[in-house]
């Protein structure tokens, strides 16, 4: 009878173990470059405008499963905790849970003890209820960092989120992370722009001098949601004029694909001849940088 | 002992003539006068009984010396006084206007004692015991000795024949007459005695009096007592009243007229009667800016006109008015932080006015159209609004809740003249200010997000000019760096990561016109 229970038993845990999913944890070598003109980089070393990253990681690519198992899509509650991954998932379990000593036995003793002063009991219930409103934890990828495993994870919002795992024997366990590097902050800014590279901007108005007291309206055909970004002919100064496409305060146009840029007397120096440099992204640029002036088209006017 | 040996020397020879003495030795001669300045000079000596001696004195050049007594050698134990005089060899100076070099040379022969052993010039020629005399501390071994020295002094003298002569003859013109005079060598004074009065000077306009009956002009240069004179004659006026004239357009104040009008006259260009001036001032007219005023002037029988211009600049016609100063700078700075997204603009409060005051002004040759201006202007500008950023990973939106302000004031109180580029300017005051917050959404799970704003100098600068016409103003702004620092806890994994955030680098707007 004894041994029908222990089969019974083992065989629940392996139903249960058979209806896990994770994504798989396969790390190689990775080459990563960062644009220097990304907003909000934290100063690194820039070589042709790229900040470039070698690393020990994983990148999920479209169409692989980086979705993180909820306990509604099956996932048992329990894992070996044999990659970060897995661990995460189990993390995601007991979150959503709102089980906050579930969660702390995730963690090294040492982060454990920190995670009650870091969170009050009282805050607790909104932690919990911050992060469940992201319903559905997608892994962008990990690389190895420290002692450990960063893993990036995307928000719906596009923002970036993340959970640090050190080995402890066989399993993956958290770790809190206190980090001013730049390479984390860096890799993670990346990953909520995902920057295509800068393309010169297509005007598409047929442009005429100007009254100074007059507007000049520029129209540019751009990808949905890009920016169009409006410079002078000099690195490291100011992007005069960024617009993104629908933006409803900025773009005059409300059709998608279509930015319209309208300057004045408040934008405009003088009565002069006007060389812009325009080009379009899928950030803002806020710092004119050499990718920026050789990726630019031109576009001139005469302000009277 | 030795230095009063020496002495010697001195009184045989230039002590006769301390003047000469001097770094600067001239003597000065009038050829026409045969006056001469000289130098003089006394001093005495007494001698112990070792000390005696002699001079030989001789000259070269147009100088003359004499010393009393006619003793120029002093024995030991003696006593004598002399009187010394260098003059011009008035006879062989040289011609008037010019100079020579001259000096005298003493050649002397002088016996003295000092103590031995103290070294000095001379020849010792015999030693002999002081007997314990105070120079040694009444050492009884110790001893002088008897030096004789030979030597010579020069002392050179420049010998000036002075002259003046007059530069042009004397001759009234237009009531007056400019008498002109160069004296040789140029130090001392110049005077002038004429039939109308005593000048001096080396340049004198002196009045003519109408019907002067003409008469010598002397002009006599005077340097230390010793004179020469130079005389011409003046011809008398018989001028008859030819043309009246202004010399300039206008006047700006009360003025006598013959210092603005000219006369001319046919014969030797003096009237031979007074001139009688119609009216002989002339002022502004308090009631208009400006006006034609007749001038006449009569000589004798004959009567000319003339007219000329009184300005009052005290006339002035007076405006107000304002001036629209120009935000753009900080409307620049704010676009290019926000991306444009602060396009209500801001408010602009106007303070304060200026004045313009336009007036006529005789700037003598030609009459001015001026411009006053006055007051002072004020303005404050101010501008809030919220705009996103990008660029903090864990956070899913920010937003830069930014406060502008800008105080500028002007002040102006000055005037166009008659000469130079019309060029009125002033400086702007400026002060500007940037308060920036936060408006945070964090990203999931991040449960704190200590951040604040740091912002860096902002500055403004620019002037605004009201003459020459257009009136126009620039302006342009400064901003540094904007940062966001703190850190932000939370996430999946409960993270921290430190926020060092550059918002934006700074800006130099361009210069904006108004």
């Amino acid at each position: 009878m004894k041994k029908i229970l222990i089969l019974t038993l083992l065989f629940v845990t392996y139903l249960a173990n058979a209806q896990n999913r994770y994504p798989d944890f396969t790390v190689g070598d990775l080459e990563i470059k960062v644009p220097a003109s990304l907003p909000g980089l934290k100063p690194d070393a820039t070589n042709n405008g790229f900040i470039t990253y070698n690393l020990k990681g994983q990148l999920f690519a479209s169409g692989q499963n980086n979705i993180i198992q909820e306990s509604t899509a099956g996932f048992s509650g329990k894992s070996d905790k044999a990659t970060p991954y897995q661990t995460l998932t189990e993390l995601v379990s007991v979150v959503r849970k709102s089980d906050w000593k579930a969660m702390k036995k995730l963690y090294v003793k040492s982060s454990a003890k920190e995670l009650d002063n870091l969170i009050p009991e009282d805050k607790r219930a909104d932690y919990f209820k911050s992060l469940n409103e992201n319903k559905e934890v997608k892994v962008i990828g990990c690389f190895e960092y420290r002692n450990g495993v960063l893993v990036l994870i995307e928000n719906p919002d596009k923002s970036v989120n993340t959970a640090f795992f050190v080995k402890d024997g066989k399993k993956y366990m958290m770790q809190r992370l206190v980090d001013s590097s730049a390479l984390v902050w860096n890799l993670s800014l990346y990953f909520r722009f995902r920057p295509q590279p800068v393309k010169p901007a297509v005007l598409v108005s047929k442009l005429d001098s100007v009254s100074i007291d007059g507007e000049q309206k520029l129209i540019f055909n751009t990808q949905q949601g890009n920016w169009v970004l409006l410079f002078k002919d000099q690195a490291s100064t100011p992007v005069i004029i960024r617009v993104q496409d629908g933006d409803a305060e900025t773009d005059f146009d409300p059709s998608p694909g279509v930015v319209e840029v309208r300057l004045s007397k408040r934008n405009l120096s003088g009565t002069k001849q006007y060389n812009i440099n325009a080009a379009e992204s899928n950030y803002p640029v806020y710092m004119v940088s050499d990718e920026l002036l050789q990726n630019a088209s031109k576009v001139s006017f005469k302000v009277y | 002992m030795n230095k009063i040996s020496t002495a010697i020397f001195v009184v045989l020879f230039y002590l006769f003539f301390a003047p000469v003495a001097n770094a600067q030795h001239e003597l000065f001669v009038s050829k026409q006068t045969g006056q001469f300045s000289t130098y003089q000079g006394q001093n005495g000596k007494t001698t112990d009984k070792y000390e005696s001696g002699n001079v030989n004195i001789v000259s070269e050049g147009p100088i003359q010396w004499s010393v009393t007594p006619n003793q120029l050698n002093i024995g030991p134990n003696q006593t004598i006084n002399w009187t010394g005089t260098l003059k011009p060899d008035v006879a062989n100076a040289p011609a008037a206007g010019t100079s020579v070099q001259a000096k005298i040379t003493g050649n002397y022969n002088v016996t003295f004692s000092r103590p031995s052993g103290g070294g000095g010039d001379g020849n010792v020629v015999d030693t002999y015991n002081c007997g314990g005399c105070s120079v040694h501390a009444g050492d009884p071994n110790a001893t002088h000795d008897i030096v004789n020295k030979l030597g010579s002094y020069d002392v050179p003298v420049t010998i000036y024949s002075i002259k003046v002569t007059m530069d042009n003859d004397p001759v009234c013109s237009n009531g007056s007459v400019t008498l002109s005079a160069t004296p040789y060598p140029g130090s001392g004074d110049v005077t002038w005695q004429t039939p109308f009065g005593q000048f001096s000077g080396t340049n004198v306009v002196a009045a003519v009096p109408a019907g002067f009956a003409g008469g010598p002009i002397t002009v006599t240069y005077t340097v230390q007592g010793v004179s020469y004179s130079d005389t011409r004659i003046m011809p008398p006026n018989t001028g008859t009243l030819q043309t009246f004239t202004a010399t300039q357009m206008c006047v700006g104040a009360n003025t006598a007229v013959p210092a603005v009008t000219q006369v001319t006259f046919n014969g030797n260009g003096c009237p031979a009667n007074n001139l009688i001036y119609v009216p002989l001032n002339i002022g502004p007219s308090a009631m208009w800016e400006v006006v034609d005023v007749p001038l006449s002037v009569t000589s004798g029988a004959i009567t000319k006109n003339a007219s000329i211009k009184a300005v009052n600049k005290d006339k002035v016609t007076t405006q107000s008015f304002q001036i629209n100063f120009s935000a753009d700078p900080i409307q620049n700075i704010i676009d290019v932080i926000s991306g444009r997204r602060c396009n209500s603009g801001g408010s602009l409060v106007p303070n304060g006015q200026f004045s313009r005051a336009t007036f006529q002004e005789c700037c003598n040759t030609f009459i001015k159209g001026q411009t006053k201006y006055e007051g002072q202007m004020n303005w404050s500008y101010g501008i809030n609004c919220r705009f996103p950023f990008y660029g903090i990973p864990y956070v899913a939106t920010a937003d830069f809740l930014c406060g502008a302000s800008l105080n500028a004031s002007l002040a102006i109180n000055a005037t166009t003249q008659c000469v130079g580029a019309p060029q009125i300017c002033a400086d702007f005051a400026a002060n500007g200010s940037i308060s920036g917050g936060l408006g945070v959404s964090l990203a999931a799970g991040f449960i704190t997000a200590d951040v604040q704003v740091v912002i860096e100098g902002l500055g403004f600068s620019g002037n605004y000019c009201f003459a020459p016409p257009p009136m126009q103003g620039k302006i342009k702004g400064t901003l540094g760096k904007i940062k966001v620092v703190g850190t932000v806890t939370g996430g999946w994994g409960m993270a921290s990561y430190s926020v060092d955030y550059v918002l934006f680098q700074g800006i130099d707007t361009p210069e904006f016109t108004f």
